[in-house]
Formats: structure tokens, C-alpha cells, sequence
């Protein structure tokens, strides 16, 4: 499985088709971080939530870099349709925890905090970015071409199911209260930030860890449908 | 010795049938060719014997595990960033082929299919024959048991046909068993022992090519007695056409014979090739 990720990720880099996107992260990076000082957990909500955005785009962008045809001689080579695609998400994981380091440190090393991070605030917020990266993956994974013939519904999708997730609480107002479990479909991409930016920052209770939970729960069950779906897929 | 079995294969695509009920098979260090129409399921067959595709209904039982598949499939991707030698040892390690070994091996083949001196060059920037043999190259990085090619001959210069025709037929001489897809017969009988023939995704035909008579002349002549073209070497028959004789001749001979019946006196009214192979596919092709 090394050396189809390392292969993944060379045919990635070399189809150049990573420069769109990885552009406009570290220019939506710069942009936060345009004047200082900045409130540490605010930022970090943010920039967590570019990277659900731009993972989930990543991943699309990953899984069509393989023709179809070059796609065969892979699975054939690999042996395994399930290691194939491990690897594939491992791949686009692997490009996101980049991002995840490029998004947590810059800030500190350039000094655009007015405080220092603590350990323990340091340590949620690096989770926030990283839960929310692999969310934003296991979201994508579902409008990759393997799911969706077509680019333009695929993508249009993937921004419609994204952009939904956000105003959680609006929509919750909105709908009538029979209704509303149906909202926890919904990506929990908004959940660790609420959680997070009332966070007195010191006490750690299960209140305040449910919404990371969460997030790895609603990433094995994407997971386990992504797996289980792949099987059903005519082959 | 059988190497796969087909079982009553069916294979549906959104409700249209593209493969209906076929059972075959395969047997070790055969060459087979499957030919057909477009559409005739050809290519959704060698998917089903790779793997690549599960049928609807029906079983593959390979006979010998493990089996290692090398597959070529057809037009190769051309828009491969990477170079022969960065491609093939991804191709292999991901197959679990040891670096040494491939090190050794990459060489060797890239020698062997006259692509040595473009192995640092990208494969975006090959020709469609060199890239039509990278394909090749990553089929048997690790010695097949089957190597299936899809239209491996396909969209290239007759030289190159040629050149991947005698590759294939060492391959053949190493004892892999392979199957190709293509449609013409003349390239075919070089390398095929068998000719399946697949139209509307059911088998028309299963011929082994030595029960197929070789390519003849046909010389429409006159003015010449019978018996003397008998006597004449590789005559295969010769009969009664009005006023005219017809003779059956070895391919090989024809010219020499030719000669003779003009040295004779007699004269030529035509000269054509039968081509029992030919006839046989078209018959098959038209008729079914």
C-alpha cells in the first residue's frame, strides 16, 4: 500500500492539478492573517473550516487524476479494490495533514497571535483542523467520479452538501422540530467550532468532547457507506 | 490443461445484455484470439476473465492458484507524466515485485521492446507504438500465467503490428497462455492457435486454426490442358469453370506457377487470394 500512495501522490503532483487549490488555501491563509493580532481560537475556526472545504475538493480533484483505462492496470497490479481506494483516501489524507501543519503553525511561527497558544488550547484546535480535513475527505469521497459520472453535478453537489452543513443552527430554527433530526445527515462541520469558540479553555468535560466524537463517529459511518457502496457499484 | 473456465457467464449493463450465456474454457499455454464486431462483447469479456468486472451471473473458476494476469488493456494512456523507468517500478512495486528484481528486469525488457534509449524520457511525449509497448512492459513485469491484450495492434503503422506480433509470438514460445482481441486475420495467424468468434455477446464460432485450411491462390486460366497444371509443384486442386480452369495454389508457389502456364501457352485471366479464415469470420460477421 507504500508504494501505491507514494505512486498516487507522484501522478497528483506531476498532473499539476493540485495548484488550484492548494493556491487558494495559502491565499484564504494569508488573507486571515492579513493584520495582527488575532484571536487565537476565531482563526483557527476558520482556517479548520477552509480545510473542510478544500479536502473535500482535493479528494474529487485525487480520485480523477487516473484515467480510467490507467485506473485497470492499477487495480489489477494492487489486487484489491479496497486497498486501492484505502490508498487513495490515505493519499488525499496524507495532502490535507500538510495543509493541517501549514494552517496550525504559520500563525505562531509569524507571530500572528497577541497571546501564545497554550498546550491544551494548542492541542484542540490542531484536532479541530485535523477532524475537520478528514470530514471534508469522507464527505468528497462520495461525489468522486467512482459515484458520479458527471464532473459538473458532481462538484455542484459536493458545494450544495458543504455549504448546507454551515448554518446548522439556522436551518434547525427553520425546520419544523419533527423535522429536524433529519439535519444530522448533515456534515457536522460546524459543531467542534460552536463547541470550541465557547470554550472557557481550561475545563475539558464531555460536553465540550462530544462534537469531536461525533466527528469521528459521522467519518466511520461515511467510511463503512463509502466501502459498502463500492461493492454495489456495477462492476 | 484447463487454466480458466467460463460458466455460463452473463453479463448486464443497466438492463442491456452485453454478454449472454457464455461458457469456454481457456487452456494453459494457448493463444487465443477473440474477434467480433464493435460491441460484440469483447472487451467486457477479457474485463470478466481479469477481474475487472464481476458478471451478472455465471462463474470464472481459475483452475491454477495463484494465477498472475498481465493485462494490456486498449489505447493505452498516453498521458502518463511519469518516464518508462518511474512507471514501470511503481508498476511493479505495487505488485510486490522486489526493487532488485525490478532492477534488474526493467532493463531487460525495455532492451528487449527497442526502449532503452527513451527511459528517461516522459511517456507523454512517446509515439502511440511506444506507448502501446510500455503497456506491454507493465503486463510482464512479473511473468504472466495469462497475458490479455485488448486491441494491442490496433491505430499502428504496419511495422509496428509487425514488431508487436513477433514479441507477442516469443511470448507464446515462453509458454504464456494469451488472449488478444483483433480483427485481422492475416497478423491473427501468427500468433493464434484459437479463434473465438463473439457477436452480440454469445459465441459464433470456436475454430483452432491448424483445422483451418492456409491462404490460397485462385488462377483463372485457359488455353492449357488440365492434367499438365497438376503436374505443376503446389497445385492444390483445379477445376472446370465454362471455358475457363480454376486452380487452387500454395500462396508460395504462385509466382513459379504462374510461369509454367505461360511457358505452356496458356493464358491468365485472373489471379486473386482465397482465404478460408477470412471467409469463415465474414460468414460469421454477416451471417449470424
Amino acid at each position: 500500500m507504500r508504494n501505491l500512495v507514494k505512486y498516487i501522490l507522484h501522478n497528483y503532483f506531476r498532473s499539476n492539478r493540485y495548484f488550484p487549490l492548494l493556491a487558494i488555501f495559502i491565499m484564504m491563509i494569508f488573507i486571515s492573517y492579513s493584520y495582527k493580532p488575532n484571536p487565537i481560537v476565531d482563526s483557527y475556526s476558520i482556517t479548520a473550516l477552509y480545510l473542510f472545504f478544500i479536502s473535500a475538493l482535493l479528494c474529487v480533484s485525487v480520485f480523477s487524476t487516473e484515467s480510467s483505462v490507467q485506473k485497470d492496470v492499477t487495480l489489477i497490479h494492487t489486487g484489491s479494490v479496497p486497498v486501492y481506494y484505502l490508498s487513495k483516501l490515505l493519499s488525499v489524507w496524507l495532502i490535507s495533514f500538510v495543509l493541517v501543519l501549514f494552517a496550525f503553525f504559520y500563525p505562531i511561527i509569524f507571530g500572528m497571535f497577541g497571546e501564545s497558544v497554550t498546550l491544551q488550547v494548542g492541542f484542540f484546535t490542531f484536532m479541530n483542523h485535523l477532524l475537520l480535513a478528514s470530514l471534508g475527505i469522507c464527505v468528497g469521497s462520495f461525489f468522486t467520479k467512482d459515484f458520479m459520472k458527471s464532473t459538473i453535478n458532481a462538484i455542484g453537489g459536493l458545494w450544495f452538501v458543504l455549504l448546507l452543513s454551515i448554518p446548522f443552527d439556522s436551518l434547525a430554527e427553520m425546520l419544523p422540530v419533527l423535522v429536524r433530526p433529519i439535519l444530522w445527515i448533515l456534515p457536522p462541520s460546524i459543531h467542534t467550532i460552536k463547541s470550541l469558540e465557547s470554550w472557557n479553555q481550561t475545563t475539558v468535560d464531555i460536553n465540550f468532547l462530544l462534537p469531536f466524537i461525533w466527528i469521528i463517529v459521522y467519518c466511520s459511518i461515511l467510511l463503512f457507506l463509502f466501502f459498502t457502496l463500492l461493492k454495489k457499484i456495477e462492476r | 490443461m484447463k487454466l480458466i473456465s467460463l460458466e455460463n457467464i452473463n453479463k448486464t449493463y443497466s438492463g442491456k445484455t452485453v454478454i449472454q450465456d457464455i461458457s469456454l474454457d481457456i487452456l494453459k499455454h494457448q493463444s487465443m484470439v477473440f474477434m467480433g464486431t464493435n460491441g460484440a462483447g469483447k472487451s467486457t469479456l477479457l474485463k470478466i476473465i481479469t477481474g475487472l468486472l464481476l458478471p451478472s451471473s455465471g462463474r470464472v473458476i481459475k483452475h491454477s492458484k495463484p494465477l498472475h494476469i498481465g493485462y494490456v488493456p486498449e489505447r493505452f494512456p498516453n498521458l502518463l507524466r511519469f518516464t518508462p523507468l518511474e512507471y514501470l517500478n511503481y508498476m511493479g512495486r505495487i505488485q510486490g515485485i522486489p526493487v532488485m528484481e525490478l532492477e534488474k528486469r526493467i532493463p531487460i525488457l525495455l532492451d528487449r521492446l527497442a526502449l532503452s534509449h527513451v527511459k528517461n524520457k516522459r511517456i507523454d511525449t512517446f509515439s502511440k507504438g511506444m506507448v502501446q509497448k510500455i503497456g506491454i512492459i507493465q503486463s510482464i513485469l512479473r511473468k504472466p500465467d495469462l497475458l490479455i491484450l485488448d486491441e494491442p495492434l490496433s491505430g499502428l503503422d504496419i511495422h509496428t503490428q509487425n514488431e508487436l506480433v513477433h514479441i507477442m509470438a516469443e511470448f507464446k514460445d515462453e509458454g504464456i497462455t494469451i488472449i488478444l482481441t483483433y480483427h485481422e486475420s492475416d497478423i491473427l495467424l501468427k500468433i493464434a492457435e484459437r479463434i473465438v468468434i463473439l457477436g452480440e455477446g454469445q459465441i459464433k464460432g470456436d475454430y483452432h486454426v491448424k483445422d483451418i485450411d492456409k491462404p490460397q491462390m485462385v488462377i483463372e486460366t485457359s488455353g492449357i490442358d488440365e492434367q499438365i497444371i497438376h503436374t505443376f509443384n503446389g497445385i492444390l486442386r483445379v477445376s472446370k469453370n465454362g471455358e475457363t480452369l480454376q486452380a487452387h495454389a500454395l500462396q508460395e508457389k504462385s509466382d513459379n506457377i504462374l510461369l509454367e502456364i505461360l511457358n505452356k501457352g496458356g493464358k491468365i485471366h485472373s489471379v486473386g487470394v482465397h482465404d478460408p479464415l477470412n471467409q469463415l469470420i465474414m460468414e460469421n460477421y454477416v451471417n449470424k
